[in-house]
């Protein structure tokens, strides 16, 4: 099994389409911070939604902690795309181009294929967001400095420098279930497929769509919103409550890792039953 | 003859559309066996079955004594296979495919066998090299490496030399000789270039519809046919009156005479073309597996 994974891994890390998602990940913090760098005052505004008219913000609002933060918000949209170029091809990709035959040809079980496939998938995965989170934290900290943490959900919460890095860490654990939600999403429907745009689109398309219903049709689906999976997509953002509602977080980490489990268990009773036909 | 692999009768629908029907065969230890059948008679579906790669509906397939099992997959650390076309990770060299599969197979110190598969395959010089510059023989070349590489005993080729010109045909040919020969490995050869079967197999099965047509000893099964004969003499006057006295039926070309007669008859109207003072110039046989196999897929 872990011949497996070393080599799944060689293939993930000698293709350039691996890179872009590195890449994207890097240029995206970069110019997010650059653009921060020059136009502070005017995104500290929007952030803070103008508050700044009523209160007197002293201090250095604008440091590496309020990057992060609103870095983490692209875990809605734009890092599942970054995830499935990878992950979404993992298996279909290797159907269409007739390679899937080279390996269960050999002795090794497809549920071993499949789970070295998967966790390969994760490490990718892990990989991007640790490249997000840490560049995020030690360009903005070279960019601006460390600082209090201002956020405004329904109220204001300023947290102090000391009370953020445990927090951070935990809103990135929280957030990497989210992602790990569409690297399964994307492996299932990859399982599936037998070519690469299909997981790819496929995944981006079904988050969309979820997403616009939680939005737009709020009323009529809420009480199903919270067994939706991408109604978690943002809720690494309890980890800036003041007060932790714990019951909400491991209700997000329940319903996440069940889509885990049961989107991957659909993946692999596929693949070790489909006729390998390419 | 000890039986290397055994298929009993195989059976395999997608959907409606009857694939294989009770196909059984059998190939021996240190065969070249030859699998023929026109497009979609179900030879690219068996290999695939017995690769464990198509899930049979109904059958038992039998390998070194053991039955195989779709979900079980340890027999195949003893075959190697190239079904159908050669496909590698192409931003990768020839080299570093060879050895993900090197390490797929457990091979220690893989490099010396890569090397040496590379050798064999003509490929070496060109081992670091991505295979997406590869022509198609090349890639075809590479793909019998692969199979051959961590020595198994059985190795299946799905049509190796699909695609191939006169001079890539033969080099597959004479690869597929060496190792069968040299390495002792039974092969499983499907091709629809019959002539080549025909030149390199002992044995052969053809199907048709996923049935089993017929099955034996190439050389037998040719000797049951009858064959087309070209005669070219120096007196041919003496070689019509001849053939006619013998009851042959016969026509005649320019300068030679065509008959058709049975390989092992050949010898016989040789030496009384000879004993009635007539000089042979050339005597060539025309009939090809290609004929034979025509004739009965088409029954």
């Amino acid at each position: 099994m872990l011949k497996l994974i070393k080599l799944e891994l060689f293939k993930i890390f000698t293709r350039p389409r691996t890179y872009i998602g590195f890449g994207a990940v890097v240029f995206i913090v970069i110019a997010f911070q650059i653009s921060m760098y020059f136009q502070g005052k005017a995104i500290v505004s929007f952030i803070l939604d103008n508050l700044e008219t009523t209160f007197q913000m002293s201090g250095n609002i604008i440091n590496a902690n309020l990057a992060t933060y609103i870095l983490l918000n692209g875990l809605l949209i734009h890092i599942p795309i970054l995830i499935c170029l990878v992950t979404g091809d993992i298996i279909s990709g290797e159907s269409s181009s007739g390679t899937i035959r080279l390996w269960l040809q050999k002795p090794f079980s497809r549920s071993k294929v499949y789970f070295s496939k998967v966790i390969s998938g994760i490490i990718y995965t892990l990989l991007l967001l640790m490249i997000l989170g840490l560049f995020s934290y030690v360009l903005g900290y070279f960019l601006f400095g460390f600082g209090d943490l201002v956020v405004v959900k329904q109220g204001i919460t300023i947290f102090d420098q000391d009370d953020l890095l445990w927090r951070f860490f935990y809103a990135f654990l929280v957030g990497t279930i989210s992602m790990l939600v569409v690297t399964s999403l994307s492996i299932m429907i990859s399982a599936f497929a037998t070519n690469s745009i299909v997981p790819i689109v496929g995944t981006i398309a079904i988050i969309i769509v979820l997403n616009v219903l939680t939005v737009l049709g709020y009323n009529v689906f809420e009480p199903i919103l919270p067994y939706v999976f991408t109604t978690h997509f943002n809720r690494w953002q309890l980890l800036f409550d003041y007060n932790l509602d714990y019951h909400e977080i491991a209700t997000t980490i329940v319903v996440q890792s069940f889509y885990i489990i049961l989107f991957l268990t659909i993946g692999l009773i596929h693949f070790k039953n489909k006729d390998i036909l390419s | 003859m000890t039986t290397i692999l055994k298929v009993e009768n195989l059976q395999k629908s997608f959907g409606n559309f009857q694939v294989l029907n009770q196909l059984s065969f059998e190939v021996y230890k240190g065969d070249i066996y030859g699998f023929l059948g026109p497009n979609g008679a179900g030879k690219s579906t068996t290999l695939r079955i017995i690769l464990g790669l198509v899930k049979s509906d109904n059958g038992k397939i039998t390998f070194l004594g053991n039955t195989i099992s779709f979900y079980d997959k340890y027999y195949l650390k003893d075959i190697g296979a190239l079904i159908e076309r050669p496909d590698f990770y192409g931003n990768l060299s020839a080299y570093d495919n060879l050895w993900m599969i090197a390490e797929l197979s457990n091979l220690i110190n893989p490099s010396n066998r890569i090397n040496e598969v590379l050798d064999l395959v003509n490929l070496l010089p060109r081992k670091k090299s991505k295979v997406k510059t590869f022509s198609q023989g090349m890639k075809q070349r590479l793909g019998i490496a692969q199979a051959i590489l961590h020595k198994p005993k059985f190795v299946i080729l799905d049509e190796p030399s699909n695609g191939l010109d006169p001079q890539g045909q033969a080099d597959i040919r004479n690869i597929i000789r060496t190792i069968n020969q040299h390495d002792n490995i039974t092969i499983l050869f499907s091709s629809h270039i019959l002539s080549e079967v025909e030149e390199i197999c002992n044995r052969m099965l053809i199907i048709n519809n996923g049935r089993k047509i017929k099955e034996g000893k190439v050389d037998e099964l040719m000797s049951e046919d009858r064959m087309q004969v070209s005669i070219r003499v120096d007196n041919m006057q003496k070689l019509i009156d001849l053939l006619s006295s013998l009851g042959y039926i016969f026509f005649v070309d320019t300068n030679q005479i065509f008959t058709e007669i049975k390989e092992n008859e050949i010898p016989q109207l040789v030496q009384n073309i000879v004993a009635n003072n007539i000089n042979i110039f050339e005597v060539n046989q025309n009939r090809s597996l290609e004929n034979y196999f025509l004739k009965l897929t088409k029954n």
